[in-house]
């Protein structure tokens, strides 16, 4: 396991794209990591994560240039690592895709305290609207919104119609609306 | 199966435009490390291509491996136990590092990808170079290159490595690693060093051949070319105009090469460059002449 | 502006496992996307042996050469691998020279289209040169920088030398075909130029047994233009591809092929390197 406290991201990015293998192997242990863990929540066939892993380090040594030094590092990492799961799902129907529900099917929808906290902190008020959608409806627009897919990969990401996501999606932003007005009143 | 005697040459001579390069050598090769040292214009460089068959010397007999190479089977077969980095080397445009010594290894006959990558992976990082084998090597420094070359000369563990000027442009740290690299080689193989760089055949070889204008002016090993210089190396505060060779070391004393003790001298123990200085005289010290 | 929490090992343990609630997943994997610490903190709960071995993988496809346009068209038609790699280092099978030649060709083509001898002088030029020039930029010291190298390996350099020369003539003289197909009235010497160019390509080839391609290459160049002007002085280029001067350059492929069987053996190495 190699730290390099003294390079930052945006550095490494630029180490790699001029061809340096040792950078991009500081980079895939500081990133690797978290991305395969926030795959395995959306698609849990190990085989399928670790190939989408390869392809999307894979894709940042050929594509390091195009880092236009906008943002965090870790959130292009991440869009480049979700579309390459989309894409990877195109007709495949083995590869299971965990609705992000699934695991908590049995616990009601009211959410703790803490819970409320922690999502005040990273969304604000959008957070608490978040809380009091349907699961399936917040499933979308975690999917388009947060992952920046658009509706037709969010559909091919969830396992339902292109339809149903857009209408899905459609509802919800209704519905974030309604809840964020009224937060506000 | 293979003969004790590794490389035996027997009165090598070649000649370029009435210069002549080699004149009627006789040497053996055992396995170890031996270094070359000369001049510029000794003949090191052109003995080491005729020893790896990249050149045919003008007369005289090779025996490698305990062949006479004559048609192209036999050539390749000895072939197979070569490595060999030359003194300067080019490489083809748009090549990563990486890319240059896994092209050498399929031209030696690695035909399968996979133990192949893993044999060029295993060289590179020999040399240091595991990391930055993705770049191109027209972007890598001098010394890198250097090491590149070294890489490409070590696959497949051959059992006779000629190498010329292996540690030229290399920065100190790296000549270090590069030693160790060297002496486990000689451990198990043949090794030929060409090098400028006495330092290196006095830590590395434990035999030295010493060429000047085509002839062997010693052969034998590097104790013995030290001990012709004991008691001809003096430590003076002035240099002594009656010496071979005087120069200003880092304390102050002048060091002066010679066989008359300067007055006020003291006698201080000889090293290989002194030996080396004394052999040679005046033609030593045109070493460092660039290219 | 965020506040500063921190994820704690209790929520990375249950993200990690899958057993974290839906809405602190989506808090933390925001969080993440911001915070290099808990990024370093969430590895130590994450499998390790599955991304080593994930990093072997990509690390040896991002290691490994890309393969070439022509490598790939070689394996394509059952050429090995290695071979393959071999024949496509040849700085005249690199993509950017094959379309320097088509463009070359395209307007050399264009020039005879035009009609009149001076146009025609040049195809007749350059059509039998073109396979010469691809064979002479295939090999040696003067176009492989690391020639002398890869003269001490046990790779046979009849075998790459020959396999080169077939891969430019699979490339090279499609290319001049095409460009002879806009000689007017089409005739004949849309493919007579063939036989010179085989023919020459057998004479470099047998030449580069005593000496370097380059300079053989060059030598046959200038004979060649000697011929070619002589003829177009004359007023009658055609004529270099007449039935006697055809039959001269077959007999001369025939001859220089023989002195190549006998002389390929002694390829390497070539005498003196400087």
């Amino acid at each position: 396991m190699q730290t390099d406290p003294a390079r930052e991201d945006p550095e490494l990015l630029t180490a790699v794209a001029g061809g340096d293998l040792g950078a991009m192997r500081v980079l895939y242990d500081r990133h690797a990591p978290w991305l395969s863990a926030r795959l395995t929540r959306r698609c849990n066939s190990p085989e399928a994560v670790a190939d989408v892993l390869q392809d999307t380090f894979v894709a940042v040594w050929k594509g390091a240039e195009r880092w236009r030094g906008d943002g965090e590092v870790a959130a292009w990492l991440w869009g480049i690592a979700i579309r390459r799961l989309v894409s990877r799902l195109r007709g495949r129907r083995e590869v299971l895709v965990l609705p992000l529900e699934e695991v908590v099917a049995a616990r009601a929808p009211q959410a703790s305290a803490e819970e409320m906290v922690l999502l005040g902190v990273e969304y604000g008020d959008l957070g608490a609207a978040l809380q009091r959608l349907s699961p399936d409806m917040r499933a979308v627009v975690q999917a388009t919104v947060l992952d920046g897919l658009t509706t037709r990969e969010a559909a091919r990401l969830l396992g339902i119609p292109a339809n149903t996501a857009k209408t899905r999606l459609h509802r919800a932003k209704a519905q974030l609306r309604q809840n964020l007005t009224e937060g506000l009143a | 199966m293979t003969a004790a005697t590794t490389v035996e040459l027997t009165g090598i001579t070649k000649k370029y435009r009435g210069t002549t390069a080699l004149d009627a050598i006789d040497l053996a090769f055992q396995p170890g490390i031996t270094g070359l040292l000369g001049p510029n214009g000794a003949g090191k460089t052109t003995l080491l291509r005729i020893i790896a068959t990249v050149l045919s010397p003008d007369a005289g007999e090779v025996r490698l491996l305990g062949r006479t190479p004559a048609t192209p089977d036999e050539l390749a077969q000895v072939r197979r136990q070569l490595g060999y980095q030359p003194q300067e080397m080019g490489f083809p445009r748009a090549f990563t590092g990486f890319g240059f010594v896994d092209y050498m290894a399929v031209l030696k006959e690695w035909t399968a990808r996979a133990p192949r990558h893993n044999e060029v992976r295993r060289v590179l990082d020999l040399v240091d170079l595991g990391e930055v084998a993705t770049k191109r090597v027209r972007t890598l420094s001098g010394g890198q290159r250097r090491r590149v070359a070294l890489a490409q000369a070590l696959l497949g563990d051959p059992h006779l490595m000629l190498l010329d000027e292996p540690t030229t442009g290399v920065d100190p740290e790296q000549r270090v690693s590069l030693r160790q690299v060297l002496s486990r080689a000689g451990e198990r193989s043949t090794v030929l060093l060409s090098t400028h760089q006495t330092e290196d055949v006095a830590a590395l070889c434990d035999r030295v051949v010493v060429l000047d204008q085509g002839r062997v002016r010693f052969d034998g090993a590097v104790q013995d070319l030290v001990a012709t210089a004991a008691g001809r190396v003096w430590l003076a505060d002035a240099p002594d105009p009656a010496a071979r060779a005087s120069w200003r070391t880092g304390t102050g004393k002048h060091r002066n090469v010679g066989e008359v003790a300067p007055s006020g001298s003291e006698r201080t123990e000889p090293t290989l460059e002194d030996a080396y200085l004394l052999l040679l005289g005046d033609r030593a010290l045109t070493t460092e002449v660039a290219a | 502006m965020k506040a500063p929490w921190h994820a704690d090992d209790d929520l990375l343990t249950r993200y990690v496992h899958g057993t974290v609630g839906p809405l602190d997943g989506v808090s933390l994997e925001q969080h993440l996307t911001g915070c290099a610490d808990c990024r370093v903190r969430i590895a130590t709960h994450v499998d390790v042996a599955p991304l080593e071995l994930v990093w072997t993988r990509v690390r040896e496809q991002v290691q490994a050469p890309a393969p070439s346009l022509v490598e790939r068209l070689l394996t394509r038609f059952g050429v090995s691998e290695p071979d393959a790699r071999i024949v496509a280092v040849a700085p005249s099978l690199r993509t950017s020279w094959l379309l320097g030649l088509a463009v070359t060709l395209g307007f050399v083509g264009l020039g005879t289209a035009n009609g009149g001898t001076r146009g025609l002088t040049f195809f007749l030029l350059v059509a039998p040169l073109v396979p010469v020039a691809g064979v002479a930029f295939a090999y040696g010291p003067d176009v492989d920088p690391s020639y002398e190298v890869s003269v001490a390996v046990p790779y046979s350099a009849a075998r790459l030398l020959l396999l080169r020369t077939a891969a430019v003539l699979a490339t090279s003289l499609p290319l001049v075909l095409m460009a002879a197909l806009l000689v007017p009235g089409l005739s004949w010497t849309a493919v007579s130029w063939l036989l010179p160019a085989l023919a020459f390509t057998a004479v470099i080839l047998a030449v580069s047994t005593w000496t370097r391609p380059t300079f053989a290459g060059v030598g046959l160049g200038i004979a060649w233009a000697c011929v070619v002007g002589t003829a177009a002085l004359d007023r009658d280029p055609y004529a270099v591809l007449a039935p006697t001067p055809l039959l001269v350059y077959a007999a001369t492929g025939i001859a220089a092929a023989l002195v190549l069987r006998l002389r390929i053996r002694r390829l390497t190495p070539l005498g003196s390197l400087s």
